[in-house]
């Protein structure tokens, strides 16, 4: 008799929720005629704020289950449940907009769905094919929502160009997850991590250039420098509430796992890794930063500023301290808010058939709708950092954990570059406040917008003011 | 540590020699009389009739990925069949989960009409 592993149900309960509702999800979509499809978005969110529950049900919980492969603790549940706030205002931000751009297909909300399920699955995995597997999953959803807007070219190209980087960027992920296997003979985590001081000569040296393999792999979908060159072709040409999901939801995945695998699979290793990652969060702060202040396009702009955001972001691994990791709890919600909501506004301006998001197209918002200029002030000044916004905490924790790990180099850059970014944000709030340009295109104030925008803007707010309750999680 | 790999490396040597010495020795020894039938391509001794890389329609690309998909599902049998008694009722209910999986997609595919030609 072979004896199964016991698998603790409460560790898989929000994937259950996810992956068993995108499943039933994918055949109720195929009863539901073409012209009612938001009843599958509306489904969706459902099952998404269900998954959210379960994780608030869970939110004390620590364990392992499947062997070690899939763990749960304060700061995973915290960060899956920043992937199922993005994925719940993405669909409602996105309901409409499908419909208006006449790409509304019951796939949207089930592949977010997917989509979601891969990042949950990457944030709880403690072993490098989990990672793997749950990589493949987010990104393939991703790419094919990236070519969502199916006869337009340019979403078209956006998804050849990120299926092509993201494929050669696996490549770099399994091949050093191969090196680390050949290393210490596991791709547990805890258990690289308990061979690592044993390691000697080559072994080292195999374990070494494996971990960096995994930084490019991991990296790439993170975007940061130098693998960030897809971004703002990708963001610019995928539909705007995708562009929207992807910059955020991904991202909080990604960096959760970078983090895991530094400090769990490879904290021993510090002193190698700590140098090279300061090094790419300098060279990720300064591009994103300096290319956003060049852009004409509002959509390559936010790119821009997202990859900035992931320079900010890789401080909390880096400083390698639980004061570190709440502060990259706290960036992650603070952030995901702001570009939401940043997203949010760009959507409520999107007709059909608009391809070029040129900053004109913002100028004199305000006179024509002060709640729009509002969400987007609110979000800019968050994502530039400026009191009393989620921002300003955010960016204050992150500068704080990394001064505390003792690279005051990085906290001047840190703020030297969030001058820079507050440049553009403001160049784009003067457009906003300014005289109209061009002929003002149509506004969309549907109530699912509305609700996402408005849920976006007071997350903002909220952690802004009183930061303490998700500052305080570990 | 790479120690073990070297048999490997003299294995691939030796194959690329034997490769190049055959072929050179034949060019070199060998009489050459060309005549039309002997320089077409090989088809089984039929004349051949147009190029080689022929275009084909882009929904074989559906068939031979659902091809994939079942082909795996049949390679994860094989072993189930072997340990099925031991793995006893947690083994058929994961091996069912695995499968009702995979029916979905077919049900899915089917109803959004993957497998209807035209």
């Amino acid at each position: 008799m072979i004896t199964l592993p016991v698998i603790d149900w409460t560790i898989v309960a929000q994937l259950l929720v996810v992956f068993g509702g995108a499943t039933v999800l994918l055949l109720l979509d195929l009863a539901i005629p073409a012209g009612r499809k938001q009843v599958t978005a509306y489904l969706a969110l459902l099952v998404v704020l269900g998954a959210a529950a379960v994780g608030v049900m869970h939110a004390g919980v620590s364990g392992a289950t499947f062997g070690g492969t899939l763990r749960l603790d304060p700061f995973r549940t915290a960060v899956g449940l920043v992937c199922l706030a993005a994925a719940a205002l993405s669909i409602l931000l996105a309901v409409t907009f499908l419909g208006r751009h006449q790409i509304e297909r019951g796939e949207f909300a089930v592949l977010v769905l997917f989509g979601v399920g891969g990042m949950l699955l990457l944030v709880q995995a403690a072993d490098l094919v989990v990672m793997f597997l749950s990589l493949a999953l987010l990104s393939i959803t991703l790419y094919v929502l990236a070519g969502f807007a199916l006869p337009e070219p340019r979403s078209e190209e956006a998804a050849l160009k990120y299926l092509l980087t993201g494929a050669f960027a696996t490549g770099f992920l399994v091949f050093g997850i191969a090196l680390i296997y050949g290393a210490t003979g596991s791709t547990t985590l805890a258990t690289i991590a308990a061979a690592g001081p044993g390691l000697t000569g080559e072994y080292r040296l195999y374990a070494a250039a494996g971990l960096l393999l995994l930084v490019v792999g991991l990296g790439y979908k993170a975007s940061l420098v130098p693998f960030h060159m897809w971004t703002p072709d990708v963001y610019d040409g995928a539909p705007t509430p995708v562009a929207a999901f992807m910059s955020v939801a991904s991202k909080a995945a990604v960096l959760a796992a970078l983090t895991h695998v530094l400090l769990v699979g490879f904290g021993e290793l510090r002193a190698l890794w700590a140098p090279i990652l300061a090094v790419v969060a300098a060279a990720t702060l300064l591009v994103g930063n300096i290319g956003a202040l060049v852009q004409q396009n509002v959509k390559r702009m936010l790119a821009y500023s997202s990859i900035g955001q992931a320079g900010f972001l890789l401080f909390g691994p880096i400083a390698a301290s639980d004061r570190g990791i709440d502060a990259l709890v706290f960036y992650l919600a603070g952030y995901t808010a702001a570009n939401l909501a940043a997203f949010a506004v760009l959507i409520a301006l999107e007709a059909r058939g608009e391809t070029e998001w040129s900053m004109a197209r913002l100028s004199g918002l305000w006179q024509r709708s002060p709640g729009l200029t509002l969400a987007l002030a609110l979000a800019l000044l968050s994502l530039a950092g400026v009191p009393p916004t989620a921002g300003f905490i955010a960016k204050f924790a992150m500068l704080d954990a990394v001064w505390q790990a003792g690279y005051p180099a990085l906290v001047v850059l840190g703020v030297v570059t969030s001058a820079i970014a507050a440049a553009y944000y403001l160049r784009v709030l003067l457009r906003a406040a300014g005289p109209a340009e061009t002929d003002a295109p149509p506004m969309f104030g549907d109530w699912p917008l509305r609700l996402g925008m408005a849920l976006a803007a007071l997350a903002i707010v909220v952690l802004g003011l009183a930061p303490g309750w998700l500052l305080s999680f570990s | 540590m790479l120690d073990p790999y070297v048999p490997i490396l003299v294995m691939l040597g030796v194959a690329i020699f034997v490769a190049i010495f055959v072929i050179t020795v034949s060019r070199v020894l060998g009489p050459q009389r060309p005549t039309r039938r002997k320089l077409m391509p090989y088809e089984s001794g039929m004349e051949p009739i147009g190029p080689a890389q022929r275009r084909f329609p882009v929904k074989f690309n559906l068939v031979a990925m659902l091809f994939i998909l079942f082909d795996i599902e049949v390679i994860f049998l094989f072993p189930y069949a072997l340990i099925y008694k031991d793995l006893g009722v947690p083994g058929l209910i994961a091996m069912g989960t695995f499968f009702i999986v995979l029916i979905i997609g077919m049900i899915y595919e089917w109803k959004r009409g993957a497998l209807t030609w035209d």
